[in-house]
């Protein structure tokens, strides 16, 4: 009897403490804000690196790919369906833009609107030319609607006059979906990282140890030979990497349980994501598992982190605030000159004056 | 009174938290809920999965978060893979000349040595490839003689019929159909973009050979292997729009 009394409190005091957790303060902020950077950048890095040959992956000339195109069930597929190159070379800016925004962390939950639809409306375009990290990017970017991403390291933050109007919900709203979205963000990650992991370990080519040898040899997986060989060639560093690779991905759950064991495999998952991103050349995705990684680390590491490169900043941007302020008074003139010059033009010919 | 006010107000504000503490925690709760209906839909096929419903878990979890078991790098392949293209372009009013063929993913690799960032673009070759070769594969001996045999002028439905005559699955057939369809326009922009003369009719070719194990890597490199090839019979090529034939040209340096 005592021990289904102990069980009942322990179940209300794990209650009490989820509901606590779930409503008292927003938790991780640094790290959700470090999120919203580096998928930021995990986007408009592969919209900048797609920008010159835009037209053949998925503009005119995608043409060729219709029929995957005409099986996806994405309805911001229509948003570009069919539209001339320059529309899609608009939208394309567009996007590239809200990307930048978002890294800065102006408007953020606007941007993030406008990334989430606007980056599946360029890569549904061709299917055939998808990238498993295209999955990661928009499921991080669904659960960041939730969060409140913008309140440290951002433009938002520092806004001289924070505009209440920005949020249509009340703050304990707000501070419980930040905290659910980080709820669901982290469950998500965690079974990215343990379904890896068991896809990885049932394959015969993981369990002789062989299967990075025989990825690292295919010529497109080799964009640095020399690189690829070094760490496939030697048994030893072949074995190394992949046993890292198997326990970080199979172990990554249960080692979050414990705050030492924590930070280790976040660490470890990072550098392995950092290495594999040059080595197989996948850098916006690799950039996109980092930032969901990165939630796990503990937000006091990023803050003491964060005022580490503030500290060392400083000194420079404080060199450069002359340049910068003559660069802003040039780009400050060049708008007054020329597009509110051209901007009161159009206004003048179409509206009375 | 006074008293009797103030514990009002505590009990109206305690009540206020309570649902307010409640809905929040509701929403967590879905939000594990959904992430327990992801996991299974990932989950190998299982009593507790077909319980559930595997067609009703699929249009829950598809388009927006659907994912696949390799989410994370890095993935394990084995198999290189080719696609050539060539083209019979128009030298007279009665007369066709066959092209030589190119070697699209090695014209790709040659483009993204060195770049740690490739544009998307060169994947094109490598993709249709290997999306083919598994293709090829599904069709069997029989169905693959059929692609082979199968040449410019016969519809698309012929060539579906046929294949399916030769006893291949029409799932497999299908898929075939819509790669058939898309290699057939690579081919005919990529080709068109290297000649001057008009593109009448193309025909791909797919090859694959497997990396030799770790144990023989002194003696033997996958480019030592030879591919293994499956050709397609010749189709009538697909004209692209000046727009699209464009920027193919210039995205493969063609200066007209």
């Amino acid at each position: 009897m005592s021990t289904l009394w102990r069980l009942r409190d322990a179940l209300a005091g794990t209650r009490r403490s989820a509901e606590l957790w779930l409503t008292g303060e927003r938790h991780a902020l640094h790290a959700v804000a470090l999120a919203r950077i580096l998928v930021g950048l995990s986007v408009l890095g592969l919209l900048v690196t797609n920008y010159s040959t835009r037209q053949v992956w998925v503009g005119d000339a995608s043409a060729w790919a219709e029929p995957a195109r005409a099986v996806s069930r994405f309805p911001e597929v229509s948003l570009l369906d069919g539209v001339s190159g320059d529309v899609l070379t608009v939208v394309y800016v567009v996007v590239m833009l809200a990307a930048v925004g978002l890294v800065l962390g102006w408007r953020a939950k606007a941007m993030t609107i406008v990334v989430l639809l606007g980056f599946i409306a360029v890569t549904a375009q061709n299917p055939v030319l998808g990238s498993i990290g295209d999955n990661l990017v928009r499921l991080t970017l669904l659960w960041m609607l939730l969060m409140r991403t913008a309140d440290v390291w951002s433009l938002d933050a520092h806004r001289l006059e924070p505009r209440e109007s920005d949020d249509v919900a009340p703050d304990w709203l707000r501070t419980g979906l930040h905290n659910v979205g980080l709820v669901g963000l982290g469950a998500q990650t965690v079974l990215a990282y343990l379904a890896g992991g068991l896809d990885k370990v049932s394959q015969p080519v993981w369990q002789q140890g062989t299967a990075l040898y025989t990825t690292l040899q295919l010529p497109e997986f080799r964009p640095f030979p020399w690189l690829s060989d070094l760490l496939s060639n030697g048994t030893v560093v072949l074995a190394l990497l992949t046993w890292t690779v198997l326990a970080v991905q199979l172990f990554f759950a249960p080692m979050l349980l414990r705050r030492g064991t924590r930070n280790l495999v976040a660490g470890l998952a990072i550098g392995l994501n950092v290495l594999f991103a040059v080595v197989l050349a996948t850098p916006w995705s690799s950039l996109a598992v980092v930032a969901v990684t990165g939630l796990f680390v503990s937000d006091d590491r990023w803050a003491a982190l964060g005022e580490r490169v503030a500290d060392l900043a400083w000194p420079v941007l404080d060199r450069t605030a002359d340049l910068r302020y003559a660069v802003a008074d040039r780009v400050a003139d060049w708008w007054y000159d020329h597009v509110l010059g051209l901007w009161d033009r159009v206004r003048f010919t179409v509206f009375r004056r | 009174m006074a008293g009797g006010d103030a514990d009002g107000a505590r009990q109206a504000e305690q009540d206020r938290r309570d649902w307010r503490t409640t809905l929040v925690v509701a929403l967590a709760v879905l939000a594990l809920a959904h992430s327990l209906l992801v996991a299974l839909w990932l989950a190998p096929r299982g009593p507790v999965r077909e319980a559930v419903g595997g067609s009703l878990l699929a249009s829950y979890v598809d388009p927006y978060f659907r994912q696949s078991w390799d989410l994370l790098e890095p993935s394990a392949q084995r198999v290189d893979e080719a696609l050539w293209v060539r083209a019979r372009v128009r030298t007279g009013p009665e007369t066709v000349t066959v092209t030589p063929w190119l070697d699209v993913t090695k014209a790709d690799l040659t483009r993204t040595r060195d770049d740690v960032a490739p544009a998307r673009v060169h994947l094109a070759g490598r993709r249709l490839a290997t999306n083919l070769n598994n293709a090829m594969f599904a069709l069997g001996r029989s169905g693959r003689r059929v692609v082979l045999e199968s040449t410019v002028g016969r519809p698309p439905e012929t060539l579906r019929a046929a294949l399916l005559s030769a006893g291949v699955r029409a799932d497999d057939v299908a898929a075939y159909a819509d790669l058939d369809t898309m290699a057939t326009r690579f081919a005919s922009l990529y080709t068109q973009a290297y000649t001057d003369r008009r593109v009448v009719q193309v025909q791909y070719r797919v090859a694959r050979r497997t990396v030799p194990p770790h144990a023989d890597r002194d003696e033997r490199r996958v480019s030592s292997v030879p591919f293994e090839w499956f050709d397609a019979g010749w189709r009538a090529a697909v004209r692209g729009s000046a727009e699209a034939q464009s920027a193919f040209d210039g995205y493969l340096g063609v200066d007209r």
